[in-house]
Order: C-alpha cells, then sequence, then structure tokens
C-alpha cells in the first residue's frame, strides 16, 4: 500500500471509539483490540481478531472499520487471499458505497501491480512477460511496438492462442500505421489455425468483411461466433445486422431480439430491432423498441456527460 | 422447486447428456451453466492439468458473469496450487486489473459526485504529469469534504513536484516550497499522525539548512511510522551534518535493515562509522554501498530495456 494510506488509517482510530459504543458488552473489547493491534503495526495478530470482529460485530460502522483495517493489515502483510476476502466481504456489506468502491479500486490496481512485478521475477524470459509488456505498449498507444513483442512471443511458441488475434485487432485500430485491412484479415485468419474456437476472431472476420460489403461471408463469420458464445451480444448483433442489411428481415428478428436481451442499454441494438420489426409490419412492436431506442440513447447521453463532467472537473475551467 | 432452478437443472442434465465436461461448456462460451460445474469437478480433480484448467476456466466464466465471489474464490485456489506460476501470476495481474476498473466505473456511475470520484481523477492526471489539472481535482475534494486526510498532503507533493516557471526558476521553486509547506501543516492540522507530511517538511527545513527543525520533523515521521525508511535516512542525514555522528548510527542502523538496497542509507552509515572511528563498520557498509549501487544500476538498466521493448517489425 501507499504510504499515503495511513492517514486513511489513523481517521479510521478515530471511529474505533464510536465503533466499540455501538457494539454490545463483550465485541467493543474485540474490536478494540484488533484495531489497536493494527494502529500497532501487529498486523499478524491483528488479522485473526479484525476477521473475528467484523463477523460478530452487530454495527455497521464496526464492520466498516475492521474490515478496512483488516484490508490494510492483509495488504501490508502481503496476504493477497486475506485482502480479496476482507474486501469481498466489505463490499457485500457496503454494496455501491463510494468508500469502500474508493478502496477496491486502489486495492485491486495494487494487487494487479504487486503480481506483475512477482512474474517479472519468477519469469522473466517467459512468454507472459512479453505479453504483458505488449499490452502495456498496447495502452500506451503504441501499436508497432506491442505488435513487435507479440511477434518475439509467437517466434517463440507459435500456437499461443490469442496473439493473432490481438495483432489483427491492433491494425484494425491503426489503420495504415499497423497493416492493412488485409493484414488484418490474414491475422484473425491465422487465430482460427491456432484456436478454431476464438468466436472474437470470427466476430472481426466478420467485421471485416461487413465493411468490405461482402455481406454472406460477414453472416457466415458473425453466425460461427454466435454459435462458439451464445452470450456475445455483438456477435449476435453483427449477424442480425448483417441479414438485415440482406432483406432477410425475418431472419434478423432473433439474432437482434437476443443482442438487445444481452445489452439492453444499447440504443444501436434497440435501433436495428426496431427497424426490422417495422419492415415486417409489426407496428406495435417496432414503437415499443424505438421508444426503448430513445430511453438507452438519452440514458447514454446523461451518463456519457456526467463523466465528462467528472473527468474535466466540476466548473469545467481547466482543459 | 422454483421454474428457474427446474430449468437450469435441465440445461445442466442436457449439456451432460450430450457429453460435455464443464471446461467444454465453459470454452464454448456457456459459462451460466459451466459455473457450477466447474466448482464440483475443482473439488473432486487430482491431476493439476485439469486443476489449473478448470481454475482458470472458473475465473474466466466468473469474470464474464461479473460472479466477484465465484471469481475470487476460483484465483485464490490458482494461487494456492500453483504459486509461483507465469499463467496464474498473469491471469491474476488481469483479473485483478478489470476489478479495480470495474470498481471505478461503478464509483463513477452509483456516486458520480462523491468526493471519492474527484479523488481518482486527481490520481489519474498526476500519473499523467498534468499537475495543474491534478491540483484543481483535490480542491474539489476539499469543496465537497475539508476534513478528508491526506489532500492538502497530495496537494504539497504535487506543487513539490511540478516543474519550476523556465523564465523564473528560483522565485517559482521558493513559492512552491513555501505553498507546500502551508499545505503540510493544514494536512497536519486535520491528521497530526501523517507521517509522510512530518517527513516532507522535515526535507524542506533539510534542503533550507534549517537543521534543528529537520531533525524534529524527520523524528517525529520516524516514531509516527517505524517502517518508514526515508524518515530514518533523513533523520540520520541531518544528525551527520551538524556533526553528531554517534547520534545518526541509530537511526541509519534502521534504515538499513528497513531499505537494504538504499546507497544513500549504507553510505550514511559508512560515514557515520567512518567518523566515530569504527573503520571495519565502515569498510563494511562502504563494500554495500557498492554492491547496492550496482543492485540499483542493474535494475534500471532492466526497466530501460523493457520499455525500450522489441524492435519494431
Amino acid at each position: 500500500m501507499q504510504r499515503t494510506g495511513i492517514p486513511t488509517i489513523l481517521a479510521l482510530a478515530a471511529l474505533a471509539g464510536a465503533a466499540a459504543r455501538t457494539l454490545g458488552q463483550e465485541q467493543p473489547a474485540l474490536a478494540e483490540q484488533a484495531v489497536n493491534l493494527a494502529l500497532a503495526g501487529r498486523c499478524a495478530e491483528a488479522i485473526p481478531l479484525l476477521k473475528q470482529a467484523f463477523s460478530e460485530s452487530a454495527g455497521k460502522d464496526a464492520k466498516r472499520l475492521t474490515g478496512k483495517f483488516g484490508v490494510r493489515c492483509a495488504m501490508l502483510l502481503n496476504q493477497q487471499s486475506e485482502a480479496t476476502s476482507f474486501l469481498s466481504r466489505l463490499q457485500q456489506e457496503f454494496p455501491g458505497d463510494s468508500d469502500i468502491l474508493f478502496l477496491a479500486v486502489h486495492m485491486y490496481s495494487d494487487l494487479a501491480f504487486r503480481n506483475s512485478q512477482q512474474l517479472m521475477q519468477v519469469a522473466p524470459d517467459s512468454k507472459e512477460v512479453l505479453r504483458l509488456n505488449a499490452e502495456d505498449f498496447e495502452k500506451a498507444g503504441d501499436a508497432r511496438k506491442a505488435i513487435g513483442e507479440y511477434r518475439i512471443l509467437l517466434q517463440r511458441d507459435p500456437g499461443t492462442p490469442g496473439i493473432h488475434y490481438r495483432i489483427g485487432g491492433l491494425i484494425l485500430e491503426n489503420p495504415g500505421a499497423a497493416g492493412t485491412l488485409e493484414d488484418a484479415r490474414k491475422e484473425f485468419e491465422e487465430e482460427l489455425q491456432v484456436d478454431p474456437n476464438n468466436a472474437s476472431a470470427e466476430y472481426y472476420l466478420g467485421e471485416v468483411a461487413r465493411q468490405e460489403d461482402k455481406l454472406p461471408e460477414a453472416i457466415g463469420h458473425f453466425a460461427s461466433a454466435a454459435k462458439l458464445a451464445p452470450d456475445f451480444a455483438e456477435a449476435q448483433f453483427g449477424l442480425g445486422r448483417s441479414l438485415l442489411d440482406s432483406g432477410k428481415n425475418a431472419e434478423a428478428v432473433a439474432p437482434i431480439e437476443k443482442a438487445v436481451r444481452l445489452a439492453p442499454d444499447n440504443p444501436t441494438i434497440h435501433f436495428a430491432l426496431a427497424t426490422a420489426y417495422q419492415r415486417m409490419g409489426r407496428k406495435d412492436d417496432a414503437a415499443r423498441e424505438f421508444a426503448l431506442q430513445k430511453t438507452a440513447a438519452d440514458r447514454l447521453n446523461a451518463n456519457t456527460k456526467a463523466l465528462h463532467k467528472n473527468i474535466a472537473g466540476v466548473d469545467g475551467s481547466r482543459k | 422447486m422454483s421454474l428457474v432452478k427446474l430449468l437450469l437443472l435441465g440445461a445442466l442434465a442436457a449439456a451432460i447428456a450430450a457429453g460435455q465436461s464443464s471446461p467444454q461448456l465453459a470454452e464454448s462460451g456457456h459459462c451460466r451453466e459451466a459455473l457450477p460445474l466447474l466448482k464440483t469437478d475443482l473439488a473432486k480433480a487430482t491431476a493439476a492439468d485439469m486443476q489449473k484448467r478448470l481454475g482458470v476456466d472458473g475465473v474466466r466464466c466468473g469474470m464474464t458473469l461479473d460472479d466477484m465471489g465465484a471469481t475470487l474464490d476460483f484465483l485464490r485456489g490458482l494461487n494456492k496450487s500453483f504459486p509461483g506460476d507465469a499463467e496464474v501470476l498473469y491471469l491474476s495481474v488481469h483479473v485483478f486489473s478489470d476489478l479495480s476498473i470495474r470498481a471505478s466505473h461503478q464509483l463513477m456511475v452509483s456516486a458520480p459526485s462523491a468526493y471519492q470520484v474527484h479523488e481518482l481523477n486527481a490520481e489519474a492526471l498526476e500519473t499523467q504529469g498534468k499537475w495543474s489539472d491534478a491540483e484543481g481535482e483535490y480542491r474539489e475534494v476539499l469543496k465537497r469534504d475539508r476534513q478528508v486526510a491526506g489532500i492538502h498532503y497530495r496537494i504539497a507533493r504535487l506543487l513539490l513536484s511540478a516543474p519550476p516557471d523556465a523564465t523564473s526558476k528560483s522565485d517559482a521553486q521558493a513559492d512552491a516550497k513555501a505553498a507546500a509547506r502551508r499545505e503540510l501543516e493544514e494536512e497536519l492540522q486535520i491528521d497530526p499522525n501523517n507521517a509522510g507530511a512530518e517527513y516532507v517538511l522535515g526535507e524542506l527545513d533539510r534542503q533550507d539548512g534549517k537543521d534543528a527543525s529537520a531533525i524534529d520533523h524527520f523524528g517525529r515521521a520516524a516514531k509516527l511510522d517505524a517502517g518508514f525508511a526515508d524518515a530514518f535516512i533523513g533523520l540520520g542525514r541531518t544528525l551527520l551534518t551538524g556533526n553528531r555522528a554517534a547520534d545518526a548510527i541509530q537511526p541509519l542502523e534502521t534504515a538499513v535493515k528497513l531499505d537494504p538496497i538504499s546507497p544513500i542509507a549504507h553510505f550514511s552509515l559508512a560515514t557515520a562509522y567512518s567518523r566515530t572511528g569504527r573503520k571495519e563498520d565502515a569498510a563494511r557498509e562502504f563494500n554495500l554501498l557498492k554492491q547496492a549501487s550496482e543492485k540499483l544500476q542493474q535494475t534500471k538498466d532492466q526497466v530501460q530495456q523493457g520499455i525500450a521493448g522489441a524492435p519494431p517489425h
């Protein structure tokens, strides 16, 4: 944990007294004892008591307090299993609580970092490290370097599933700079040679074909993707949309209906379903879907605005 | 028994009848049906390969279904059965990173105006080097709750990290230091036990040649957090500067125990030993200093190599 976490702990200590007052005769002693041990840095002794106090506490404040100290102590001792266990229980106890969610963001991020460090130490030459490096380059927007790392990985182990797929995805995201549409298609096809069950590779082959207006080919790939992963909303939608564009309105309804069930907040899918119903003369169904499309679009806009507002800062004066 | 349970059992029975194992179900995207079977199969599995496959499938299905409890149960099992396994560590990195992102999204959606959202924004801006934007977000946190611990400390750190204005470098640095000092003092009003704030105040005093005050701050920081190596180093170095080599030994010995690869801790301790006539101890520490410096350089080279990555094809 970061050193800046110390104030949080000490601020929590102020809650200890309040928490104790909310408990019965035996419990405050237990919670206080556990918290005091944690505050004194005696986390190995504190953890079993914190666990017990968390389970036995009736009051919310005491649960929050002992749970957070549990996370803190487990992280200090690098007991990852204990840390995730304390956090899971906190999240169950306080669903949607901003304080606990904030703790979760940090704890999980810290655990991801620790595991990546451990991976670098125990297996620096492994393909997993190459893969992590490539993903870091992807995050940094350096597609060429990411592809370079993936190629080294393929030289070492050409049969690793998922790598051609990632390269294909990078080419699609960076048209021109990282390769052509044809290069991307080749990568997805090679992926299916390695792993015929990669639904995402089938999906992207469908997308490439759709963009090139090769609708029968697109339908074939989307159908394969949807068969491989029935809950893959985008694949169901791609299939339905391609059927709709091919004039096969009746056939389009089932996959788009499934896509709507899987992704009810997506306005584009509601719009496609409304169109399919309309073309088939199902006016009431079409009207309902158009209404749902509007609701979903309004909600999406509101969420996007809220996110932008938060990202830009409340007064909007900073860029 | 509810209709849903009956239907689920029906689907399971159909899957088993069709001869599909739980990994096959999971790997073909039927996570809802696969998850309960993966749990029972894992409890019975004895071969390591099968245990790993079931565990990995369980983690992936748990994430797909947004079932955090199941995900973490499977992941704990994998880490327990396969400690230090590269594939499991790689999976762990992704699961934890994903859970962190999901928690931040949930926070933004469920409590978009909470001060924690601004704190997260500030941290993200800080990592991007957008100092002034980050400071603005931290100020938003304080507007919502003036008593949030750690925020003045973060602002002080930002003020000290921001690159000075090129046209008036020394004035800007002095202004930033004065502003940072005010923030740190405000932090200690809110949270008198903030060891980090005490430490930075000590560093500012040390840089300004106010050794007595620096020693007080470093001493308090070390007392507040007995594992804070930098506070012990600061205390020891400042005592050395004030020709109190004998007093410096104890904090510096603590510092090298806490951070055995810190070249500055070894160098300062070697100097303290040397000045108090402990030549053998000094020689040992200088030797450890050399080793620590070499190790540090090695790590830097490895990191550099990692950043440069493979040449593009």
